[in-house]
């Protein structure tokens, strides 16, 4: 079979490379210089190739060089003492991590002082779960227990302050206007009067918390009347 | 290292015709080979087969993004900034590139398309074999050969252009 235009220039390369086989080569070589259109287009593409081969390569500057060397190396000491760690525990080394370890550790302190942990007083037996759990239930029931007394005492002051308040007029009558005269000799007279209500507030209030007056004069709760 | 720095830079160069970027790429696979030599096996290719496949990859991802850039400079036209940038980067001629032929030649290989410019630039000028841009590409021998020989006539007619008629040594 004798070569075609085509088949050279598809196996142009390879004859250039060396890379035909003998018989191929022969096949090659005497199309090529039987044809007028194929002659110089591997002699121009022969001559190109060469020179490509002849160029020199070009150098590169030489702070390439360096800043791949500072580069390299800077890497090699920031990581120095990391690359002597197992690989596993890398990552234990990122911010990342670092914060959910003080999360933790917050989360942590907080429950313990919640459960009335002393850390002074810890010991091994502590920590075994029926003692946490007890430690626990009795903070809650502590904790319920100051919970019912607050509410308790908030319903005895409301109880006190709803029976110390003076009597409201009754409902539809209008507030009497008194005379200039006669409310200017009444005023130091309400004034004391006032006083002697609030400090009469005073004493039943203390008396009700289980303290009493030097002079004797405070009531017990029981006999609490406005 | 210096063999090495020379040859990456060499294949960045004749890829991406910009000092500059070669530069920056060139360093770029310094950093990506020093981070991953322990994924080096000698048993998949020789340790220059190695370098060139991380520099071949690097110069495709970096194609493909100064090409998506291109394409979103165009659409955005802000053409003052891209004669800005032409402007500032160094000219192949005047910082890298030594003599006529030399320019020629890169001027030629950047009118290649990426596949038949690295098939030529890892044949003809980084000396690779057929078998080893094989593992470099990571494409069929046809294709190796195929590309080699498509990218060749393409530079040859395309120096033939520019009137380059190299005589052969």
């Amino acid at each position: 079979m004798s070569w075609t235009c085509e088949h050279v220039e598809q196996r142009l390369s390879e004859y250039l490379d060396r890379l035909l086989t003998p018989a191929e080569r022969a096949e090659f070589a005497a199309h090529v210089q039987a044809c007028p259109r194929c002659r110089p287009r591997v002699e121009h593409l022969g001559g190109v190739v060469s020179a490509l081969h002849r160029l020199a390569p070009l150098e590169p500057p030489p702070r390439l060089v360096q800043r791949i060397l500072e580069q390299t190396s800077g890497a090699e000491a920031a990581r120095g003492w990391r690359r002597r760690l197992p690989g596993w525990l890398l990552p234990v080394f990122t911010p990342r991590f670092a914060m959910g370890a003080v999360t933790v550790m917050i989360a942590f302190l907080v429950l313990s002082q919640a459960l009335g942990i002393s850390w002074s007083q810890v010991s091994l037996a502590d920590l075994h779960p029926s003692h946490l759990y007890r430690a626990a239930d009795r903070r809650l029931n502590l904790l319920y227990a100051r919970g019912v007394k607050f509410v308790n005492d908030l319903r005895v002051i409301q109880e006190l302050q709803s029976r110390l308040q003076p009597a409201t007029p009754p409902e539809g009558s209008e507030p009497q206007e008194l005379p200039p005269a006669n409310k200017q000799s009444e005023q130091p007279e309400q004034r004391r009067q006032n006083h002697a209500d609030e400090i009469l507030h005073h004493r039943m209030l203390l008396a009700y918390f289980g303290l009493t007056l030097q002079n004797g004069t405070g009531l017990p709760p029981g006999r609490i009347r406005p | 290292m210096r063999r090495h720095t020379r040859r990456i830079y060499n294949l960045c160069y004749r890829f991406t015709g910009n000092a500059h970027e070669a530069e920056d790429l060139t360093q770029e696979v310094f950093l990506r080979v020093y981070r991953t030599l322990g994924s080096y096996r000698a048993v998949h290719g020789g340790f220059t087969t190695w370098i060139a496949s991380v520099t071949r990859n690097l110069l495709i991802d970096h194609y493909r993004r100064s090409r998506r850039d291109r394409l979103t400079d165009s659409l955005e036209e802000v053409l003052p900034v891209i004669e800005q940038k032409e402007s500032s980067a160094p000219r192949p001629d005047q910082s890298a590139a030594r003599g006529e032929l030399s320019q020629q030649v890169q001027r030629a290989l950047l009118q290649l398309s990426p596949e038949l410019r690295e098939a030529v630039v890892l044949r003809d000028l980084q000396g690779l074999d057929y078998k080893e841009i094989q593992e470099v590409l990571q494409v069929p021998e046809g294709t190796v050969k195929s590309r080699i020989n498509r990218g060749r006539i393409e530079l040859a007619r395309l120096l033939e252009q520019m009137g380059v008629r190299p005589s052969p040594a």
